[in-house]
Formats: C-alpha cells, structure tokens, sequence
C-alpha cells in the first residue's frame, strides 16, 4: 500500500505583532516620551535704594541775607543719589515735597514776614521726563512719572527754586529751624 | 491577506502511533514561534506639574534676586524597559516668564535648573538648562548611561540647583517650563 | 486568552498654565524721605536816615548824618527858635526785640566845654522831645537838659518787625535848661541821637 504522507506545510511563524500603537504619530514602541509643567511666580515689588556719604538731609544753611532780612538768592545744595533702586515690573514714580516751615515760630506771622520757604524738588534718572513737585504751585501734574518696563538705577533728587511763600519782599521770621521734607515714592503699576 | 494569531502550542504527540506504522495516520510537525516586541513604557508623572512658588526676595540683602528653591522631585512610577540596551533621555526648558517684553539691563526672565533622572541606570541622566537672561536657548538635552538589563523601576526625576542668569534681578510675573523624559533603546554606534 | 499590552501616551499639558496675579508681595512701595532744613538766624538791620519830605522847620536838611537847625534862636530875643524834623530809617528786626533811643547829651549842649559856670540868667543848654514810631511802638525820650548825661529810652517789641524807624524831634520855641525863653549863650550846640534795635 501506498502510503501518502500528507506534508503539512510547515507554517512559519510570521513574526506577529502582538502591540500595536494605540494613536497616531512618531512613537515608536521601543521608546516612551512623559513630560510635565514647572512653574512658577515671581512678584511684582518696588525697592527703595540708599543714599551714600553725606546723608539724606538737604541743609541749606543759612536761608536769609543778614543784611536785610530777605531771602538768600544763591540758595542751592547738591544732589543725592539714591542707589539701588528697582522695580521688577512696570512703576510710577511719585515725587512729593513740603515746603520749609519755622518750626518753632509757627504762629501767623506779622505783617511784612512770611514763615515759609517754598522750593521745588525733582527725582530723575527713572524715567525719561523727571517727577517734579513745587510747593508753592497750586498743582503738580509732573509729580508722578511712570516706567512702563522693570528698571534698576540710580534716582537723582535735588532741590531748587527756592523763594519766600507771600512773596520776595517779605522777610523770613527768625527761627534757628527751618523744615520741609521731599518724598520719593516708587509704586508697582497695574 | 489573512494574519495568522498563533497561541502558544507545544507540538502534539499522538500517544501509540507507532512511527510509519499507522497507515491511516499522518503525522505532521507544526512550528511555533512569537516575538516579544522591546517596549519601553513611563509611568504618569506624579505630583505633577511642579509649582516651584514665589521664586524671588521680597526682603534681605538678596531682594528681587533669585530665593533660595527646595528640591522638587516628581516620580514615574513603574516604568520598564523589556530589553536590554536603554536610556533615558531628559530634555529641560527653563522656566521662562510669560511675559514676551524684552528684558532691562540688570534683570533676567528666565529661571535655570538641573533636572536628575535617577533609579534606572548605573547613574542618572541629567541635565542643566541655560537660558540667558532674556529667555533665550531655554532649552537643553542629555541621555544618561545605558541600562544593559531589562528593569521595572520608579523614576524619580529631581528638580534643583534653580539659578538666575548672572543673578540678575527677575522681572515679576508668571513663570513656565517644561521637563520632557524620555525611555528607549539606546542609539545604535554607542551611548 | 490573548495579554495585549496597549501603548498608550498620555500627555500632560506643559508650559500654558496661567497663573493668577502672584501672591500681594511685602514691597509693592517703597518710598525714601530727605529733609530740607535751613535756619535764619535773628536779625537787624537799620538804614541810613533820609528826611520826610516837606516836614522840616527850621532845619536846613540831613547833611550825611546830621541834622543842622537852620535858625537857632531868634535875633531879638536870643530865645531858642522853634524846630522840628521828621527822620525815617528803613529798618526789620525778625524776631522778638527792642527799640533803645539814646540821646548822647541829653539835650542840645555846647560842643565846646565851658570852664566858667555859665552866666546867671542865660541858657546853656536846649531841651528837645523826640518822638519815635515803630511797628507797635510809640515812645518819648524827653531830652531835658537838666544835667549833661546820657538819657535813654527802651522799647520792647513781642514782634518781627520791618518798616519804618520814624523819628520825630521837636525843639519848643523858648526852650532852655533854665527859665522859658531865656537868652541863650553863644556858641555851637550839639547832641547825637542813637537808635538800637538790638536783642532784649
């Protein structure tokens, strides 16, 4: 008897994938790719500088001519600089002063006599037109500047203009201390 | 064309047949074989994303400048490799402010860092970003050493070292970056 | 049964978080003060003398600093002629002071020193009033010629003050140190008026 063997073929495996992708794109199995966010804030804050060598008080001295009672002409002081300034966002500057008062005579004066010394102060330096205010002015439009970017620099504030309040040919009452104060402000803009 | 699913199947022996002696029997040798495809899988990145906080000085000598930053390490957990031969890849973006203005002289918008992948090779992957202060080149990339072994392993990438370009002052605002890991075979020619 | 094992990406979202405006930072201001001071140191000052015009009687005028009777006495009498003048000074004081009027001789005397006692029954001397006006004051030195001495006369003033020193002097008709209208000796007669406006 004849006998046929039946050959089966012999099935090679196909190398069958068993994983496929689950979407679309660029990966490939054999690689994985995970990622994540980091944050984080930094906030928006306005830094004051110093003043160095010779303090943060203008003295002008003597104010009055002793020869006739009336304002000095030549009153002048130099500038202080404010170093290290900064503000790391956007910022207006506000410049603001009071003027020279007695502070011991500060009843009215009589007639003929003023009690105050008006005078205008400035910051520059940051921002392109300085902060300005004078005290005798009805008002100071000029005294608040903005920075529209973050700025770090030094501030220059200097006095000037000074004149009697009542007029020049009143004379300024005795008084061993005269006083006003100028104030720089530096604010975060919204 | 029709795909032909094998299952697994050990060759089976007819019990009692007699080798070329049943006539009406024929025998006949079926071979199997699968191929387990190398994968490479990360796990989900946990706790994620990563908020670092207020990253500058509100007060002190270093105010406005750069705040001393704890670690942050976030974990991938599970995450194998089933062939011999891998690396992990870490790609870092500094963390950039959101502001798209030009930085002032003095100040810096962009936060660097060194990202650590550990816990896979013989040693870490990392890498450190070096972003100028005007937020340019953020991005930076290295692959670590080659794991010779197939692994399961909980990754734990770890975020420190956060500097600021030249210790300038930081602009204010939002910050963001990116940290991308990656898992696979390593590159055919060396590591 | 058929294990898959399904690749899956999963990405999280990275670098679009928005946060809120950042937590209210401790210096969102910062502001510097600088004091101004300056002090103006008490004083005085008086001007030179200058005559209120068309005031004068019987006086010739302000020769630098002195006033020059123009007619002492009357020819027939010998009596002392009157006299008056009114002087201004520009003068401030700004702050609390006084006024001292000081007449050197305390009258109109001879300039030159007599060595005989003067004669019985003529004068030797002019008594005078002055009269001064500033800021609230209004005081008299009477210059009597009693005796020659230095006579003076203070004022205090609570007050700065600045204006005019306004001196008026007002020799009567007839006046002598010794009886009304008493002939007067020959000779130049003289006095210095000061005024001080000086610390009290």
């Amino acid at each position: 008897m004849t006998h046929n063997l039946k050959r089966l073929a012999v099935l090679s495996a196909a190398a069958v994938a068993i994983a496929w992708s689950g979407s679309a794109a660029a990966q490939s199995s054999d690689t994985d790719t995970k990622n994540f966010a980091v944050v984080g804030n930094v906030p928006a804050m306005c830094v004051g500088g110093t003043i160095a060598g010779t303090g943060g008080t203008f003295d002008m001295g003597v104010l009055i001519d002793i020869n006739t009672g009336l304002l000095r002409t030549d009153l002048a002081a130099p500038p202080k600089v404010l170093s290290g300034s900064f503000c790391s966002a956007r910022s207006t500057i506000t410049v603001n002063a009071t003027p020279m008062a007695a502070q011991t005579f500060t009843s009215t004066p009589p007639a003929g006599f003023s009690r105050v010394v008006d005078y205008t102060a400035t910051a520059s330096g940051w921002t392109t037109t300085p902060a300005a205010f004078a005290t005798g002015a009805g008002s100071n439009p000029a005294a608040v500047q903005t920075r529209a970017t973050a700025f770090s620099g030094d501030i220059t504030v200097s006095v000037g203009s000074f004149s009697t309040n009542g007029g020049a040919t009143q004379r300024l009452v005795a008084d061993t201390n005269y006083q006003g104060n100028v104030t720089v402000t530096l604010a975060v803009a919204s | 064309m029709k795909r032909l699913a094998l299952t697994l199947l050990a060759a089976v022996a007819l019990p009692g047949i007699a080798h070329a002696q049943a006539t009406d029997t024929a025998t006949a040798d079926v071979g199997v074989s699968g191929t387990v495809a190398k994968l490479c899988m990360l796990g989900t990145p946990t706790p994620a994303p990563v908020d670092v906080g207020q990253m500058a000085n509100t007060s002190g000598a270093r105010v406005g400048k750069i705040a001393v930053i704890a670690p942050r390490t976030v974990t991938l957990p599970g995450s194998f490799c089933n062939f011999a031969g891998s690396a992990i890849t870490v790609t870092a973006t500094a963390l950039v402010s959101n502001d798209a203005s030009a930085v002032e002289p003095g100040f810096a918008k962009a936060v660097n860092y060194t990202a650590d992948v550990t816990n896979w090779a013989a040693g870490s992957a990392s890498v450190t970003t070096a972003a100028t202060a005007g937020g340019g080149s953020p991005t930076a990339s290295a692959t670590g050493p080659t794991q010779p072994a197939p692994k399961v392993a909980d990754l734990d990438v770890t975020l420190s070292n956060f500097t600021a370009p030249s210790d300038f002052l930081l602009t204010a605002g939002a910050y963001s970056g990116l940290v991308v890991v990656k898992l696979g075979p390593v590159a055919s020619g060396g590591e | 049964m058929t294990r898959g094992f399904r690749l899956e990406t999963v990405l999280v979202v990275g670098g679009l978080l928005a946060w809120a405006s950042p937590a209210f930072a401790q210096s969102t201001v910062a502001t510097k003060t600088l004091p101004v001071t300056g002090n103006a140191p008490p004083v005085c000052a008086v001007g030179s003398p200058r005559l209120s015009a068309g005031s004068q009687i019987n006086f010739r005028g302000l020769s630098g600093n002195t006033l020059q009777i123009d007619q002492m006495i009357d020819p027939t009498t010998l009596a002392v002629s009157a006299a008056s003048v009114d002087v201004k000074f520009d003068a401030v004081c700004n702050y609390p002071h006084r006024l001292r009027l000081e007449s050197q001789n305390n009258g109109l005397w001879p300039t030159l020193q007599r060595t005989q006692p003067p004669a019985p029954g003529f004068g030797s001397a002019v008594p005078y009033r002055a009269t001064v006006m500033w800021g609230v004051v209004n005081g008299v030195l009477n210059a009597d010629a009693q005796a020659r001495r230095v006579n003076d006369q203070q004022f205090n003033i609570d007050l700065p003050t600045a204006g005019e020193i306004d001196l008026k002097l007002n020799i009567a008709p007839g006046a002598s140190n010794t009886r009304d209208n008493a002939p007067l000796l020959a000779g130049d007669y003289a006095d210095t008026m000061r005024i001080f406006v000086e610390p009290r």
